[in-house]
């Protein structure tokens, strides 16, 4: 016998070995931006300009994070994020679950009609109802305010589609069986329904909180003084009309994106499992 | 503990489709009250009613004695087993069965008690820190009767529970839910599509079909004389044989005639075929009463029916043998050691005094 076996182990680790190159390379196109932005926010003015340009910067300095919070008030910028973001969060969780699983569960007049139309809603880009949003926040009083910007980001049509999806895999028996074992309806949505929904809202919890705490233009407008400013308003206020200051706004950037970062990789589990459930269980 | 009466229920469903129809029946206190019938025949929707998931269109239903039409399932103090468990997936089996108990605000000894004595009853002490995915099908199941143990309810429903289990397993359940039936004195009722079922647990059984009671009896009177084609057939496995005939008098004798068989009867034993005289019934026989004549007890020449033997289904202890008599097909029921071929030809009695007739046109039976 001439002919050598086919070395089939060779060849799956040549083919692993391939995979992992394109998925180094693709890691590093990624990250680098992301690097780059750390550097720069360490280095000192002059290192910023340096021919050749520094990935690591020769003499690291915090003078930027330093300046962030005395020069302008990054810090309250942060906390209104916070709240803006953690209510949106909450809130909306709470209520789109809530109207996901009775329009999921329970049979009313209109039910499919009006699930429809709020499905068409989806529709209509967020720019065309900024302004007349905006007019009716006004005439009530809510600008400048954080409750102006948690109502209008609360309730997301696409988050009720999300819940009712994954709510109309959960088997009626079970919504019967705790009926007869003593729940009010509250009590299924709360002691039933969400504890089985937790990837969903995981999933959910992170988009909106991500939504919210990136959210740019809406809370430009809302948002018209200064110390109401959310991160993102606060970040593109930091650069200058003619020249910028490239050091505190990398250092910015920093902060605005440490928080996604970490609700990122705590929730992560949660997110791979929701969105793998929520498609396949459907 | 209590009784449960249905007073001219009926459940319609918007768009007129008919869940239940015109339910009278009274379910005694302690009883084993099975509900059978064929898919879509109203037995679930009639437990339902009772357990307050379907509202009633027409008439009252009573629990103890109170009229419960519009009373939310919690306050109905009922339990029900579903048939695939409805196990809460996200609690421990622990906390599936203390569920109502907690829901209720009983004291927390009192539920651990509960909860304890019923996991001892149904064997399962040993899941209880389990959650419902790490059990097997039959463990599942007793979880799910213990849950409805410990609510000590007036009344137990189950709804066709062993309908997800295999085959061994289910006679295992069948076996131990009677037990259970017995040592917890309370009103059970159980639906099932399965007629064995209905047989082997019952106190007492109704049949149903297309929403409406057909009969409701104790198993062998049932068995023994069901009211109209329909029980007759439905009940017993294999099936109730069913033939055409004509009824003819001749002095002392009835003649009751097939297309190709004739059996004469004495006129005294069966009088009540009187108003049949010379009108088409259809007859009916259930497979253990056909008798090969090679095998009965005094060989006798008359009454002898012609068969022609189609196939065989041998179980070991007994031979299930299909047959053509004329142009009707019957199924009759012999010893495990009488083997026959296609094609042989038979000669079969039936016995008289096990012989059932129905009207041609109502079905109902004849007395």
């Amino acid at each position: 016998m001439n002919n050598k076996p086919k070395d089939y182990l060779m060849e799956y680790r040549l083919k692993k070995c391939i995979v992992y190159t394109l998925l180094i390379v693709g890691l590093i196109i990624t990250l680098a931006p992301f690097f780059w932005m750390l550097s720069t926010s360490l280095k000192t003015r002059a290192g910023i300009f340096t021919m050749p340009p520094q990935w690591i910067p020769d003499e690291p300095t915090l003078m930027h994070y330093g300046r962030l919070f005395d020069e302008v008030d990054f810090l309250r910028s942060f906390l209104n994020s916070t709240i803006v973001a953690i209510s949106v969060t909450v809130l909306g969780l709470f209520f789109n679950s809530l109207a996901g699983y009775a329009f999921a569960k329970y049979r009313f007049p209109g039910r499919d009609r009006i699930f429809a139309i709020l499905i068409l809603s989806l529709m209509v880009p967020g720019q065309v109802t900024m302004m007349p949003v905006f007019l009716i926040l006004r005439s009530v009083g809510l600008i400048n305010t954080y409750l102006g910007l948690i109502i209008t980001g609360t309730i997301s049509v696409f988050g009720i589609f999300l819940v009712r999806q994954f709510v109309q895999t959960i088997p009626n028996d079970l919504i019967e069986a705790a009926r007869i074992d003593g729940c009010s309806e509250f009590g299924i949505y709360l002691k039933v329904i969400l504890p089985l929904c937790k990837p969903v809202l995981a999933t959910l919890g992170i988009f909106t909180f991500m939504a919210s705490w990136n959210e740019f233009l809406w809370p430009l407008i809302v948002m018209v003084r200064e110390e109401m400013y959310t991160l993102p308003v606060a970040l593109a206020a930091l650069e200058g009309q003619y020249a910028t200051d490239y050091g505190l706004v990398m250092a910015g950037a920093v902060v605005v994106v440490i928080p996604v970062i970490i609700v990122f990789l705590l929730a992560q589990k949660y997110i791979i499992e929701g969105i793998s459930t929520t498609g396949l269980k459907g | 503990m209590a009784d449960v009466v249905f007073e001219n229920v009926s459940k319609i469903y918007n768009g007129g489709v008919i869940g239940c129809k015109d339910i009278n029946l009274e379910i005694r206190d302690k009883e084993f009250c099975i509900l059978v019938g064929p898919s879509g025949c109203g037995k679930s929707t009639t437990l339902r009613t009772i357990a307050g998931l379907e509202e009633i269109t027409e008439g009252n239903l009573k629990v103890d004695n109170e009229i419960v039409n519009n009373i939310p399932p919690k306050d109905r103090d009922i339990a029900m087993v579903f048939q695939n468990y409805a196990l809460y997936p996200h609690m421990k089996v622990a906390d599936n069965m203390a569920f109502g108990l907690k829901l209720r605000k009983y004291p927390k000894e009192e539920i651990n008690k509960r909860v304890d004595e019923a996991a001892r009853i149904l064997g399962i002490t040993k899941l209880l820190d389990r959650r419902p995915k790490q059990l097997s099908g039959g463990q599942r199941q007793r979880v799910a009767l213990g849950r409805a143990i410990v609510r000590k309810p007036k009344v137990f429903l189950f709804d066709e529970p062993l309908s997800n289990l295999d085959a061994k397993l289910r006679v295992q359940m069948r076996v131990e839910i009677k037990k259970l039936s017995s040592k917890l004195q309370t009103t059970m009722i159980y639906v099932t599509h399965d007629q064995v079922e209905a047989m082997t647990m019952g106190d007492r059984i109704v049949v149903m079909k297309d929403g409406f009671i057909q009969q409701v009896d104790d198993p062998i009177k049932l068995y023994n004389e069901p009211k109209n084609k329909f029980v007759a057939g439905f009940i017993g496995s294999p099936s109730m044989n069913f033939i055409d005939a004509e009824i003819t008098s001749e002095s002392e004798k009835y003649q009751i005639k097939g297309d190709s068989f004739n059996i004469s009867l004495n006129k005294k034993a069966f009088d009540f075929l009187q108003k049949y005289n010379g009108k088409n019934i259809i007859i009916g026989i259930r497979p253990e009463d056909i008798i090969d004549r090679v095998y009965a007890k005094v060989s006798t020449s008359k009454n002898v029916v012609r068969a022609e033997v189609i196939t065989e289904e041998p179980m070991g202890s007994e031979n299930y043998i299909h047959a053509n008599i004329g142009s009707n097909k019957i199924i009759m029921k012999t010893k495990g050691s009488n083997r026959v071929s296609m094609g042989d030809e038979l000669e079969l009695i039936f016995k008289p005094e096990q012989l059932h007739f129905f009207d041609v046109k109502t079905e109902e039976r004849i007395t």
